[in-house]
């Protein structure tokens, strides 16, 4: 064949992946600050607690920091992988090439599942909280739950849909406004003084609020201690659409997780001093308690539109990382190739976010549907759950990474200190917390593992005969000998 | 019809709306737009990547 006959079959198919849409690089370090506190800055406002009814005070201050840790592991871990490999899908992509086909689809399935989960809990929530809203207003009749979770999600999923700048700059807003509310309480009580509305005499407590149940009961304050941060590591999903990943996922997941342990101690000091440890173990809206205990309308009024904004902002980042995880298991045929569409005008995973949009309705209005409050715990435990299975895929997936790319073989924005201790210490710190969650939802955490391994044999039996095996290395990286 | 009411029937009838606008956009797309050229696969026939050092996933 001539060069001139080459050329000319070359040319239309180079002109048609450049007709191609592909998702639009717009997103700057802020915007995935935004989506990593604003999936996970409700955690703050509501749910952390129950760590206080397991652990007492105490027990729920060192699960937060020991989680914190577990989140901090993974972060850093994440930032140095999707520095390299800035694929939709995140975790999904990076179990891609450091795995292979079944972890990356059981990757992908825990992603979708986890934020399609955790978006259901907090439309359910926000609608009870609506309700909370119409009756300090003075309304005697009750509002119904369920327009305002459909409208809820619709509306995200409308805007998700329209474009990810926008969604995404209004989580920045909404978490923004959120995180500024936490502050306005911890300065409205003047935490900080002796003379101040803690009880920090109570605070340093005795041992019957401290430590009730002993160092057990601090193990199993571990499985609560999660909601101060779950959700952190969805920051990767959005690295495909930033104007530069390398640079903006390690500075706004670092910033984040930052962000979020300051916001996890704040809320645990000014809750801790306010309300009692029995009442606070089991409170719905902690946060908004400890207003109400003070008296001070301007901060009732503020931190219930704070836990209203950190709810809407967990539901938007949910719908924006479980659509990429489901479109990019569709763009490598581990579904349907439908749902690896990208819209022509609006650059975003379509067909993922509309499809997803009946699945999260119905988690959301079942637990109201059947007068099933336990379900919507869950529905949360569900989502818990598979975001711990991920993590302790990270540890082990990130040492053979370093492995397959040691240092110095491919440019790396951010490089992970002391290897491989952050790893260890992930995996041995997941372990901690998976222990934690059988103690409290072993059945749970049981049927789930089979649900896992269902649909790993439909994906061997059915599935990975579509999958298009010499296309699955996508990074931008040189190939590892033997690969 | 109470204003609870009022609120309702509207939170309904924006997400009916909603709905129905996303429905019929992603049929209106599915019909003006050829199938192949909506997904952003990698195709094995391109050039593969990794031939330079350096990071970032291949844009179809």
């Amino acid at each position: 064949m001539s060069a001139t006959e080459d050329a000319s079959v070359a040319a239309p198919s180079a002109a048609a992946a450049e007709e191609r849409p592909a998702l639009r690089k717009v997103l700057a370090p802020m915007h995935i600050w935004a989506l990593g506190v604003g999936i996970v800055l409700v955690g703050e406002f509501m749910g952390w607690n129950f760590a206080v009814e397991k652990g007492g005070m105490y027990g729920a201050l060192v699960a937060c920091w020991v989680v914190g840790l577990l989140y901090t592991c993974i972060v850093m871990i994440n930032s140095e992988v999707t520095s390299a490999i800035p694929a939709a899908g995140g975790q999904y992509a990076q179990a891609k090439h450091t795995v292979g086909p079944l972890m990356a689809f059981n990757v992908g399935l825990y992603l979708t599942l986890a934020y399609t989960m955790l978006e259901a809990a907090n439309a359910n929530v926000l609608s009870d909280l609506l309700s909370t809203l119409s009756g300090l207003m003075g309304s005697e009749q009750e509002l119904s739950p369920y327009p305002f979770a459909v409208l809820a999600i619709l509306a995200l999923a409308f805007l998700n849909y329209r474009g990810v700048f926008a969604s995404l700059t209004l989580n920045l807003v909404i978490t923004g406004f959120a995180f500024a509310t936490i502050l306005v309480l911890f300065i409205g009580l003047r935490a900080w003084s002796p003379s101040g509305e803690l009880d920090l005499a109570g605070l340093a407590g005795d041992a019957t609020n401290a430590l009730p149940y002993g160092w057990i009961g601090v193990i199993a304050a571990f499985q609560f201690g999660m909601w101060f941060y779950l959700g952190i590591e969805g920051t990767a999903q959005a690295a495909e659409e930033c104007r530069s990943a390398p640079r903006s996922v390690p500075l706004g997941s670092l910033a984040g997780i930052m962000t979020l342990i300051i916001a996890a101690s704040l809320t645990w000091f000014v809750c801790a001093g306010t309300l009692p440890w029995h009442y606070l173990g089991t409170a719905i809206t902690p946060l908004f308690d400890a207003a109400l205990v003070s008296g001070q309308d301007v901060l009732v009024v503020l931190l219930l539109l704070g836990t209203l904004c950190a709810t809407l902002a967990s539901a938007n980042g949910c719908i924006n990382d479980a659509s990429r995880a489901w479109f990019s298991m569709g763009r490598d045929r581990y579904l349907p190739e439908w749902f690896g569409a990208v819209h022509p005008k609006y650059h975003t995973p379509f067909r993922a976010i509309v499809f997803l949009v009946p699945v999260a309705i119905a988690f959301a209005l079942l637990p109201v549907l059947l007068s099933e409050p336990t379900l919507l715990s869950t529905v949360i435990t569900f989502s818990i759950l598979s975001g711990l299975l991920m993590y302790s895929f990270m540890g082990p997936s990130f040492i053979r990474f370093r492995r397959l790319w040691p240092l110095g073989k491919i440019t790396r924005a951010y490089t992970l200190p002391l290897h491989p201790a952050p790893a260890i210490a992930l995996l041995a710190l997941s372990a901690v917390v998976f222990f934690a969650t059988f103690l409290g939802y072993g059945a749970a955490l049981l049927s789930i593992l089979a649900f896992y391994l269902l649909a790993s044999i439909w994906f061997v039996l059915r599935r990975y005969k579509f999958v298009r095996r010499g296309a699955q290395f996508t990074a931008d990286l040189p190939r590892p000998e033997g690969y | 019809m109470s204003t609870v009411a009022v609120v309702e029937t509207i939170a309904w009838v924006l997400s009916a709306l909603i709905a129905g606008w996303l429905v019929l956009d992603v049929l209106k797309v599915a019909r003006h737009h050829d199938e192949a050229t909506l997904v952003n696969a990698p195709d094995p026939l391109e050039e593969p990547p990794g031939t330079v050092e350096g990071s970032g996933v291949r844009s179809a």
